[in-house]
């Protein structure tokens, strides 16, 4: 598995270029800027682009336009998005219809080393990283009548867990279920949301969070 | 001044007498002809006085009294005396050319406007003297003859000093037939000039102009065909010139008397001014003048410029308009064919109401730009706050993550060989720090959301909404972005009533309306819980109200009692 990190801070991207090594993750480039994230991509053709979203020259949205841009041209590379602040919406827009090999995670979350790894390869691997501050802020995105408030709390682990794109394994390990369980959960969840059961996890993020955005 | 009019009065009646009985018995005119002749230039004296009398500034009075003398003079020149005939024949050809052309031209000001008026008054002037005196100079008695030259009587010039009939000849024929008819075309074109160029209203002013240049004109033409083929003039032609120059007094006098029936409305004016509110002072100076496109421009002199009732400033144009300052106060800018005294009387009138006008336009010119500066000291205070933001962000937030990254590495690579001391000391560093990136992040959001930057109005409300314990319904949100002031003056003043609405409310729901209406932008936030919020009672809610004031909107609080609370701000929003 092969990463290009792009973040304008030197000791960051050195931090973060030592954890992916050390959970052997090749780090075929680390570039300070956009436009030579957007080279290294087309010379690399990294599994995965871990992207600061704020990068010079004006410290906006640089990175979250060369992400796009990069998803445009060469879909098959999977998009970290890391920023100090998360915002539901932004994130939403970020993904669009598309979360398949996105992820969109708050800076501080490279601290929590294995979770962070995990992330990373997921999204390596076509899957959907979505950082939990933003997931609670879809669900607790008051609507009347929601279905939501039906979940038991449990329940609405599972749903946050899920929404941020982790597996079912994934979701085990955290929960410290049995696997079992947690498809106990999953099924009596998409029955109260009223869903339709997904085939698979890619799905799975792709209807939880077309249910999680839908205007209350 | 009264005591010289009464004497130009009664004076003008023996000198009347006088021409008569030397047209007739020197000139053999018929009786009723040399009546008329008399009855013309007494016409002109009378018209004259009584301008002069009701209108002693203005100077077209004088003239027409003047010219009303010079027609009296110019029948003493057919006398049979040498000496009385040389005198008049002189100043002869004044009174129906140059000084009539003068007082037309100089009507109804009393001055003549233009250069190539004065010019070509100076020059009418000159021409009627200089031809004349000259053919005196050369008078060849007694083969000369100036007219009637069919009677046996020839007059006889007191100083010939060199007589030549042949230069004396050539002198008449170019006097009366080239200069008149030259200067006859240079007049009519004036008046044509004049009367194009004049405003509608200025155009029934100028009628008697119009008289004027056709009574001069056909003058012209006939005494030039008359010259030249020898014929009479006759007789029809006669009455209609005597009744045009009858005619032509009487007009200009109606002219100026209804410009000072006019005055009579400078009367009302005072009476209308003492209850006018001062922004009415324009509009009573127009219905006054009757002029609607006055204009008023009040002079700061602070500011050294002129500026209108609302303060802004304004250039005064002199195009094709009249401008007449009143000292330190104002300017009326007018209609240039408006008679200048009658301004300056309106103007006088106005003086006081004039000057309270000016006081408020000041104050509101000032307080323009105290708005102004308030709008720019609030939007610097945002662009400071998003400085802010970003300094944090790309700063401290920053090297906080990567310095927790190092510690929580070292930590990793201790953890299995160091002293468990040493890796609890270092895992409780990293919890630190991500407790003060933590906060940062808070502190950077207080300052100003990244979010509201980054994605308007909606995004940011729904992040709002998203950290609220309270449940938050953004029922409406603009779909587009907005100006950045009002996005953060939208912004605060929902968090704000939120934060209030949390704290204090004992609300269980809260509802955000944020749209626009009628070219306003609106934020609403209501909630259920007890009320009794008051506007000014809150340090936050004042400054608030500073914010969108600032930026010439409003904020209220509606909080009765039990009755939960609502906060509405309307800023302006063209978009």
């Amino acid at each position: 598995m092969r990463a290009v990190i792009a973040d304008d801070s030197l000791l960051l991207r050195e931090g973060v270029a030592r954890v992916l090594a050390d959970a052997g993750i090749e780090v075929a480039a680390s570039v300070g800027d956009a436009d030579a994230l957007r080279r290294v991509v087309a010379t690399e053709k990294p599994d995965v682009a871990i992207v600061d979203v704020r990068m010079p020259p004006t410290q906006t949205d640089e990175g979250s336009r060369a992400a796009e841009a990069i998803r445009e041209r060469h879909p098959e590379v999977g998009i970290l998005m890391l920023s100090q602040v998360v915002e539901a919406h932004t994130a939403l827009r970020l993904f669009g219809d598309r979360p398949e090999g996105f992820g969109y995670l708050l800076k501080d979350r490279v601290l929590e080393i294995d979770d962070f790894v995990e992330a990373v390869k997921r999204v390596a691997r076509g899957g959907t990283a979505m950082d939990p501050q933003v997931v609670s802020q879809l669900v607790g995105k008051h609507r009347k009548d929601d279905p939501i408030d039906e979940l038991s709390p449990r329940e609405r682990e599972v749903l946050e867990l899920m929404a941020e794109g982790r597996s079912n394994a994934g979701i085990c390990a955290k929960l410290f279920l049995s696997s079992k369980t947690v498809e106990t959960h999953v099924s009596s969840i998409f029955s109260k949301l009223r869903l339709a059961q997904a085939p698979d996890d890619h799905r799975r993020v792709l209807a939880v969070l077309a249910y999680l955005r839908a205007e209350g | 001044m009264k005591a010289l009019r009464a004497a130009l009065a009664v004076a003008a009646v023996p000198f009347g007498i006088v021409g008569y009985r030397i047209l007739v018995h020197d000139l053999h005119s018929s009786p009723q002809n040399a009546v008329a002749s008399v009855a013309v230039a007494w016409t002109f004296v009378a018209a004259g006085l009584v301008a002069w009398a009701r209108r002693p500034q203005n100077r077209v009075g004088v003239l027409m009294t003047f010219v009303g003398y010079a027609l009296l003079e110019r029948k003493l020149q057919y006398s049979h005396d040498s000496r009385l005939f040389t005198a008049a024949f002189v100043f002869g050809e004044i009174g129906l050319g140059a000084a009539l052309a003068h007082v037309v031209l100089a009507y109804p000001s009393g001055r003549l406007a233009t250069r190539v008026e004065r010019w070509f008054v100076g020059t009418a002037y000159t021409a009627a003297v200089a031809f004349p005196a000259a053919m005196l100079l050369v008078w060849d008695y007694p083969r000369s003859c100036a007219y009637d030259c069919g009677h046996a009587f020839r007059q006889h010039s007191s100083i010939p000093i060199a007589p030549n009939e042949t230069v004396f000849h050539a002198l008449d024929q170019v006097f009366k037939i080239g200069v008149y008819g030259v200067f006859a075309v240079v007049f009519i074109a004036l008046i044509a000039w004049r009367l194009w160029h004049a405003t509608p209203r200025g155009r029934r002013l100028l009628a008697p102009l119009l008289l004027a240049g056709v009574v001069a004109g056909s003058r012209a033409v006939w005494g030039s065909i008359h010259e030249i083929s020898g014929a009479g003039t006759s007789d029809p032609f006669y009455w209609w010139q005597v009744t045009g120059q009858i005619a032509i007094p009487l007009a200009l006098l109606a002219g100026l008397l209804s410009a000072r029936l006019a005055r009579g409305g400078v009367a009302d004016l005072i009476v209308e001014l003492g209850r006018t509110p001062s922004g009415g002072v324009r509009d009573a100076l127009a219905r006054a003048l009757h002029d609607p496109t006055l204009q008023v421009a009040y002079w700061l002199p602070m500011r050294q410029s002129y500026v209108d009732e609302d303060g802004r400033a304004v250039e005064l144009s002199e195009d094709g308009r009249a401008v007449m300052r009143l000292e330190d106060i104002a300017a009326i800018v007018h209609d240039p064919e408006l008679d200048p005294d009658l301004v300056e009387a309106a103007g006088a009138a106005a003086r006081l109401a004039l000057h309270n006008a000016r006081l408020q336009a000041d104050v509101r010119a000032q307080l323009g730009k105290v708005q102004e500066s308030r709008r720019r000291i609030v939007t610097a205070g945002d662009e400071q706050r998003r400085r802010i933001e970003r300094d944090l962000h790309d700063g401290a937030q920053q090297r906080l993550v990567a310095l927790a990254l190092e510690l929580r590495l070292a930590q990793r690579e201790l953890g299995a060989v160091a002293d468990p001391q040493i890796e609890r000391i270092l895992a409780s560093a990293v919890d630190e720090l991500q407790v003060a990136v933590e906060e940062l992040r808070e502190l950077a959001r207080g300052v100003h959301p990244a979010v509201l930057t980054e994605e308007g109005l909606a995004g940011a409300l729904e992040s709002l909404a998203g950290r609220t314990p309270v449940p938050v319904e953004i029922v409406s949100a603009p779909d587009d972005r907005l100006p950045p002031e009002i996005e953060a003056a939208a912004y605060f003043v929902a968090c704000e009533a939120i934060t209030n609405a949390v704290k204090h409310s004992q609300a269980t729901a809260i509802r955000v309306h944020a749209n626009r209406r009628n070219g306003r932008f609106v934020i609403e936030v209501e909630d259920d819980g007890i009320g009794g919020a008051k506007e000014n009672g809150g340090s936050g809610l004042r400054g608030l109200v500073d914010r969108v004031e600032a930026h010439g909107g409003t904020l209220r609080v509606e909080s009765e009692p039990g009755q939960g609370t609502r906060v509405v701000g309307e800023l302006p929003c063209a978009r």
